[in-house]
């Protein structure tokens, strides 16, 4: 069987942010303990003329800059995300016209609230390695949406991140790959409801640790690894805690997590969150560095990928922006009421 | 609500992708034109993504569908390849934006159709940073 990896990536953050702080003020609530609780400081908020699409596209041009792959070479085009903008016509169809990868070309959404982005990855992965199709693209992309309020709302926030897929000049190769998942209802949204529901901490234990613990041991069983066999490790991550507490139980420590841990400054980017933190970890990493990605999607689910970088990883890092800087620099920060209304949140009579 | 569709589907190419044409002598038509003047031969071409601004302006009161962006820039663009476009100036507060600042295109929603229509992308710039 031929190698498959990744052969370009690419991220795209929005530049407005709103911190922890100006939440609390509106709600009563305390700020410091969110921060310290959740490990949670800011998170980004997308402009009024962004949204899943537009950060899918911008995210994927990058992503096709490093491959040095023009659009129309695509066979797939996947898009996976829990805030497709319309709720009947595909995102992934603007996605690829915006790209030039129509019109022969195969393109779905996925759903999996968290955990789309890496689903469109694994099937743009498994395309090529089943000689379908020369290169596929995958992207996770949201701008999810927390009731006001509730503690959903200091973390939901936006992004994305696209990978194109291929057998040659790959730059992560994937190794292994691997998915836990069963029926577990931790987070959900009714249709016509504008905001999901959760269960509160029964999203820990039986829903975050179980799906992304049992993803990662069963990928590392899988592949003969342990934790000091890996370089990297990017976990899903819901707000800062989460991961660095997974992190710890499987045996990893802080270097190896630390870098493709965005969501303290990022918030919770939901189907970009885990391939943010892979591209955060992509712009830094050398040859021959192992990577670990375990996503995490409510319902529930994980699905964990092992990563070898090559040699070419050094030749694309500069060729389209990095992440880090994305995340830390030219930052708008928004006021509560500047936010409800980026968000939709304050209600008015249609125009 | 007036359906815009056809229109909306037939700008996509400039829209999305900014797909012009480049005559032999260097000049670029955008969007292409459906005749040419006689003689003049074109080959497809797509507009640079970077470019600089030339002229703008702030609009404070904006026609009803713009009007949450307020205040917003609307700018004339030349690009590096020469071509010069009209498109809004985003990402950046009205008052530092200057006349020769260095912008590149991103990809932005242009317009809603109120709740029920369309949803209308297409090209923006944003400072080169």
């Amino acid at each position: 069987m031929s190698e498959v990896g990744i052969v370009g990536y690419g991220a795209y953050l929005p530049r407005y942010r709103i911190k922890v702080e100006s939440i609390a003020a509106v709600w009563g609530a305390d700020a410091e303990s969110y921060k310290r609780g959740l490990y949670l400081f800011e998170k980004s908020v997308p402009g009024l003329d962004q949204d899943t699409i537009t950060m899918a596209v911008e995210a994927s041009r990058y992503a096709l800059k490093r491959a040095g792959v023009q659009g129309k070479q695509l066979g797939a085009v996947y898009v996976g995300s829990e805030s497709h903008p319309y709720a009947v016509k595909p995102t992934g169809t603007v996605l690829a016209e915006a790209i030039g990868a129509t019109p022969v070309c195969h393109t779905a959404d996925f759903e999996f609230a968290c955990k789309a982005g890496t689903e469109a990855m694994y099937v743009s992965y498994a395309q090529v390695k089943a000689g379908l199709i020369q290169y596929g693209l995958g992207v996770g992309a949201d701008t999810s949406q927390g009731a006001p309020g509730d503690a959903l709302e200091y973390s939901a926030s936006a992004g994305a991140a696209a990978f194109v897929f291929g057998a040659q000049e790959i730059v992560a190769r994937v190794d292994h790959t691997y998915s836990f998942m069963t029926d577990t209802p931790d987070f959900w949204r009714r249709e016509h409801q504008f905001y999901p529901q959760h269960g509160g901490r029964f999203t820990g234990e039986p829903a975050y640790f179980k799906h992304t613990l049992g993803a990662a041991k069963g990928i590392m069983a899988l592949a003969k690894m342990k934790p000091t066999d890996f370089r990297y490790v990017v976990f899903h991550q819901p707000n800062g805690k989460f991961p660095m507490e997974a992190g710890k139980r499987l045996g990893f420590t802080k270097e190896q997590y630390e870098t493709g841990l965005v969501t303290p400054w990022l918030g919770n980017t939901y189907s970009g969150a885990s391939p943010i933190g892979l591209t955060a970890i992509l712009d830094v990493a050398k040859p021959g560095d192992r990577i670990l990605m375990v996503s995490f999607g409510s319902g529930a689910g994980s699905d964990a990928f092992i990563y070898t970088v090559t040699d070419r990883i050094l030749e694309i890092q500069n060729q389209a922006p990095k992440t880090r800087p994305q995340l830390d620099e030219n930052k708008f920060y928004l006021d509560y009421g500047k936010y409800a209304k980026f968000r939709g949140k304050i209600i008015r009579n249609e125009k | 609500m007036k359906i815009r569709s056809p229109r909306y589907a037939r700008e996509i190419p400039q829209r999305y992708r900014c797909e012009a044409v480049k005559a032999e002598t260097g000049e670029i038509f955008f969007p292409p034109r459906v005749v040419y003047p006689k003689g003049v031969k074109v080959a497809p071409h797509t507009l640079a993504q970077t470019g600089k601004v030339l002229s703008y302006t702030i609009l404070n009161v904006a026609p009803m569908e713009y009007s949450d962006l307020t205040p917003y820039a609307l700018g004339v663009i030349e690009l590096d390849d020469g071509a010069r476009i009209t498109a809004q100036i985003v990402d950046i507060d009205t008052a530092e934006i200057k006349t020769g600042m260095p912008v590149k295109i991103e990809f932005r929603k242009l317009r809603t159709e109120g709740d029920e229509g369309l949803l209308c992308y297409g090209y923006k710039v944003v400072p080169m940073r």
